[in-house]
């Protein structure tokens, strides 16, 4: 009889001090187990599609698209091109240009709020110039329409002189071209 | 009286043994015990060791598996992606003022002339200074600029006549619609128009037109 309850007192201690909490640590390391396989599971097709995505953007072609991707929306700052390209256009649409002046202290980074998205920096020029309005409407417009991205954020056209019907204006314009951080 | 000698014998015959319900008892619960401490066992020991083998086997795969795709490649696609992503946000938030001087061409009254124009990509309005032969003539282009639906609101911000010309000079601002200044409006607006002139601004209207005073807001050309 003695011996039957010690059996019986041995198996609740062993349930209650050896086995209900084994049966814990294994339910967290089943759950752990179960994450690890839903995880790969999801991350095999990912994995994939980036590798076809790899195939894809490797050969000839995909260097040109990322050669031109570049042109237009540069990795890190290249305040020289930029002037080099801005004062072009001044030129190709035939304004006479005053100055231009970077502000390198309005330059910022915008941040995405997508998930991977680099930020983008901008690079902000004044440029005053005079010319005609031909000339300024085509200036704006190869500034719109320039391979490097660049946006006309403010401008500023007034008349030349006070003498009425003369087609000769002076003007600013802030101009920012965009690049993304390395 | 005797008994008889068969109830005798029957009696003092020791009983048959049988198991009792201790000895029940006991197998029982060394059963109970036996049971319980092999699931512990089998557990701790079996089950578990087990799993974690399952689990370093499956870390040693997904480590595998990121390796498939080399860093250096990782980053390049990451910077692909980006420059995409970036670069449609852009293009989709870029202004492009040069529209507004052919919707300008457009809709500019023939008897006023602009002389200055500033732009705010910010605010997304424009100002415009200009002259017309007459208050007519200017009420006229104000409600061709009110009548726009890419105009949001205008407000006349001066206005003061020449005693000696009779022109009158105005300043108004003009805060337009965002797809105004967006690249989409190229192919919904501007380009549906055809401006009869590409010089609204600076071109003597008041001083060249005469005798023109009235009806000219239906008239989509400026000198």
């Amino acid at each position: 009889m003695a011996f039957a309850l010690v059996f019986i007192l041995g198996s609740f201690v062993v349930y209650f001090e050896l086995t209900q909490p084994a049966y814990e640590n294994l339910q967290k390391t089943i759950g752990e187990r179960n994450g690890y396989n839903k995880f790969l599971a999801e991350q095999k097709p990912a994995v994939n599609n980036v590798l076809k995505l790899i195939d894809n953007y490797t050969g000839d072609s995909a260097g040109n698209l990322r050669n031109a991707l570049s042109a237009t929306l540069p990795l890190g700052p290249d305040l020289s091109s930029s002037l080099v390209q801005l004062e072009g256009l001044v030129r190709l649409s035939g304004l006479s240009l005053q100055n231009i002046t970077p502000e390198v202290n309005r330059s910022a980074l915008i941040p995405s709020t997508k998930p991977l998205v680099k930020p983008v920096g901008t690079l902000t020029f004044r440029v005053a110039f005079t010319g005609s309005y031909n000339q300024v409407k085509d200036f704006f417009s190869r500034i719109e329409n320039n391979v490097l991205l660049m946006e006309i954020r403010s401008a500023n056209l007034q008349p030349l002189g006070a003498k009425a019907g003369v087609d000769l204006f002076t003007g600013t314009a802030e101009v920012v071209s965009y690049y993304q951080q390395m | 009286m005797a008994l008889p000698s068969k109830v005798v014998d029957q009696l003092s015959r020791a009983p048959a043994r049988t198991p009792g319900w201790s000895s029940r008892v006991l197998l029982f619960s060394a059963t109970f015990f036996i049971l319980s401490f092999g699931i512990y066992l089998g557990i701790q020991f079996g089950y578990k060791p087990y799993l974690e083998n399952q689990i370093a086997g499956l870390e040693k795969e997904i480590a595998d598996f990121s390796k498939q795709v080399p860093e250096r490649d990782q980053d390049e696609l990451i910077s692909f992606y980006s420059q995409l992503d970036n670069l449609s946000t852009l293009l989709k938030k870029q202004s492009m003022p040069s529209k507004s001087f052919s919707w300008l061409e457009e809709n500019t009254n023939v008897n006023v002339q602009l002389v200055s124009f500033v732009f705010n990509g910010t605010n997304k309005t424009m100002t415009l200074g200009g002259q017309a032969r007459s208050i007519v003539n200017l009420g006229e282009q104000l409600n061709r600029f009110k009548s726009q639906s890419l105009v949001k609101s205008s407000q006349l911000t001066q206005l003061s006549l020449d005693q000696k010309s009779g022109v009158w000079t105005f300043s108004i601002t003009l805060t337009m619609t965002p797809s105004f200044f967006a690249s989409a409006m190229t192919s919904e607006t501007i380009e549906a128009s055809e401006p009869t002139t590409d010089l609204p601004i600076g071109t003597p209207a008041s001083t060249t037109v005469p005798g023109v005073a009235t009806s000219s807001t239906t008239s989509t050309s400026a000198q």
